[in-house]
């Protein structure tokens, strides 16, 4: 479904992404691990239209999303994206019913109304686990976890086919983190989703993703299927993550 | 006992009102141990750490309990005294390496300022000093590094700079308020290993302070967990990660992804963080227990499951009586 293709992206001389290429299934969850700088955010930029590749080409069914330094969107809201911070990805003035559905402003006049009018808000808020008097509140009102579903109800009201979860759940709590995970997996289910998982938390990666790339210093070092890589890494970078992983280890009960 | 934390407690005043931040806090330290302070947001870790050492903000208040450190309390120890012994004898570690640097100074300057000021030697020893402490933490090019500005270094370098200089002494106990939060784990692999390092050779004492279990896990004898502001469980580290008697270790446990099958979804704490203005009757863990019985409205007693392992909970209390 979604193809990138020697995707490479230059910051002056610096090689923030080098070379990357990987392909996604349609209902898959693939997840992109990588340390501070490794460029799995700018990758995810790059995907979704933020950011311009200086080569190497996205293709989303097919077609080319950026010619040159446009880019081509696909079908308003067909892809969207969750950021890390949900303090900062609401807009602090607005209420939540129009946060929820701003991305239907990407649509014209005409489709616009014709959403607004069909779409069942009280449904979408119960999805991501809110209820449809949240809808007049503003976002400071809210916990990080909660704010965290909003941003979600806002991915997910286009029906799209293709969410980017750049480090949804880093800012978060680890009681809070789990709820959020769970709903993740809930709506890929439900909605049919296909994510691309950003993360450095190896244990979230791995509970998320059927196929894990690892990233280091920009360059797409080792890909493969979640537990054969975690079981068997290959290269010594991703041994000494793993191995760097501070974990509970065998757990009584 | 090098440091015995006694039934402290504290709120904030602010124009709102008075918020409890911490209630009824015992801990306590021996010489060369390592403990872990776990908790999410809002748990009152790190406000157990500033009342330490007498950072905390004007508009805190303690309301009770003492602090007491080498048979002084520090909670009533006039401010020129306890001057003295930060830093020299109780340092402390933050969590943002480049924000407790200062920019404008060159590394070595501020580490030889900190032995000098410390330990009473000249100019020329105080140098030695320094570049022996970058050495110490295990910096390879200490003599380059001397000559550098903070911006100049990596996030990992910055917060060996600071364990450098909180280490310089060396003190008797190192505060560590989430030193690693802020590295990726490559990077807090080598400081956890490198801070238990200098804990070992200097016998200091270690109070690490983190959200992150499975830091406490490789690094602490001891842990105590900490939920809105109260030690709800508290034992050595396999007592607690291994059999937890309070729901919400439990709970916070079975919410890490590790280890855990991909077909099912993760037991999950219900609710959200805990908010201090928000402060339930009696247990504070009240609004997310998935076991609470109408006896939890009232405050619950600290039991002692065995020797090295306590906890707060009613039903724990009712689990002891049926054994």
């Amino acid at each position: 479904m979604l193809y990138v293709n020697k995707l490479i992206k230059t910051f002056e001389d610096l090689h923030a992404v080098n070379d990357v290429s990987f392909q996604i299934e349609k209902g898959e969850s693939y997840g992109l691990v990588g340390e501070s700088g490794s460029g799995k955010s700018t990758i995810g930029n790059m995907i979704i239209g933020l950011l311009d590749p200086t080569s190497g080409n996205i293709r989303l069914h097919g077609k080319n999303l950026w010619k040159g330094k446009k880019f081509i969107r696909p079908y308003p809201g067909q892809m969207q994206i969750v950021f890390q911070d949900p303090q900062s990805s609401l807009d602090s003035r607005f209420r939540i019913r129009d946060i929820v559905t701003e991305p239907f402003k990407a649509f014209s006049r005409k489709e616009q109304k014709q959403k607004m009018t069909n779409i069942n808000m009280a449904e979408i808020m119960q999805r991501v686990g809110l209820h449809e008097e949240h809808l007049d509140r503003y976002p400071h009102e809210f916990s990080g976890g909660q704010r965290q579903r909003i941003a979600i109800a806002r991915a997910i009201i286009t029906n799209p086919e293709f969410i980017i979860l750049d480090e949804p759940t880093s800012a978060l709590d680890v009681s809070v983190q789990a709820q959020i995970l769970n709903l993740l997996k809930y709506l890929q289910e439900e909605l049919d989703l296909t994510y691309l998982f950003i993360s450095h938390d190896m244990s979230v990666i791995r509970y998320m993703s059927d196929k894990i790339g690892v990233l280091y210093q920009g360059k797409l070092i080792e890909e493969g299927e979640t537990e054969m890589i975690f079981k068997n890494p290959k290269q010594d970078y991703t041994k000494k993550l793993f191995a760097s992983l501070p974990q509970l280890s065998s757990q009584g009960s | 006992m090098l440091l015995q934390i006694e039934d402290l407690a504290v709120s904030f005043l602010s124009m709102y009102g008075k918020t409890d931040v911490l209630e009824d806090v015992s801990i306590d330290i021996d010489s060369g141990e390592v403990i872990g302070i776990v908790g999410e947001s809002g748990s009152g870790k790190s406000v157990t750490a500033l009342s330490i050492l007498g950072l905390l903000d004007n508009n805190a208040q303690i309301n009770k309990g003492h602090i007491n450190y080498k048979g002084n309390d520090l909670l009533t120890l006039p401010p020129n005294k306890l001057q003295l012994l930060r830093g020299k004898e109780i340092g402390i570690v933050f969590q943002e390496p480049m924000s407790a640097l200062n920019p404008t100074m060159k590394i070595g300057k501020q580490i030889s300022n900190v032995i000098r000021k410390h330990r009473n030697v000249d100019k020329q020893t105080g140098k030695q000093l320094a570049i022996k402490a970058l050495e110490d933490v295990q910096i390879n090019n200490p003599q380059e590094v001397f000559h550098k500005y903070s911006f100049q270094l990596s996030g990992g370098m910055c917060q060996r700079v600071v364990i450098a200089l909180a280490m310089s002494s060396p003190p008797e106990l190192l505060i560590a308020d989430e030193p690693t939060t802020a590295l990726d784990v490559t990077v807090q692999a080598e400081i956890l290993k490198l801070m238990k390092k200098l804990s070992d050779n200097h016998q200091t004492s270690i109070m690490l302070i983190t959200h992150d279990l499975g830091v406490v896990a490789n690094t602490c004898d001891r842990i105590y967990v900490m939920y809105g502001g109260k030690v709800v469980e508290n034992g050595t580290t396999s007592e607690v990660l291994y059999h937890p008697q309070h729901p919400y270790t439990k709970g916070l446990i079975d919410s890490i992804p590790e280890g855990k099958s991909k077909n099912h979804p993760l037991k999950v704490l219900q609710g959200d963080s805990f908010n201090p203005g928000k402060r339930p009757q009696g247990c504070v863990f009240y609004d997310r227990c998935n076991i609470r019985s109408s006896k939890c409205l009232e405050e619950p007693p600290t039991i002692e499951v065995n020797a090295k392992h306590n906890v707060a909970c009613w039903e724990a209390e009712s689990i002891a009586i049926r054994e």
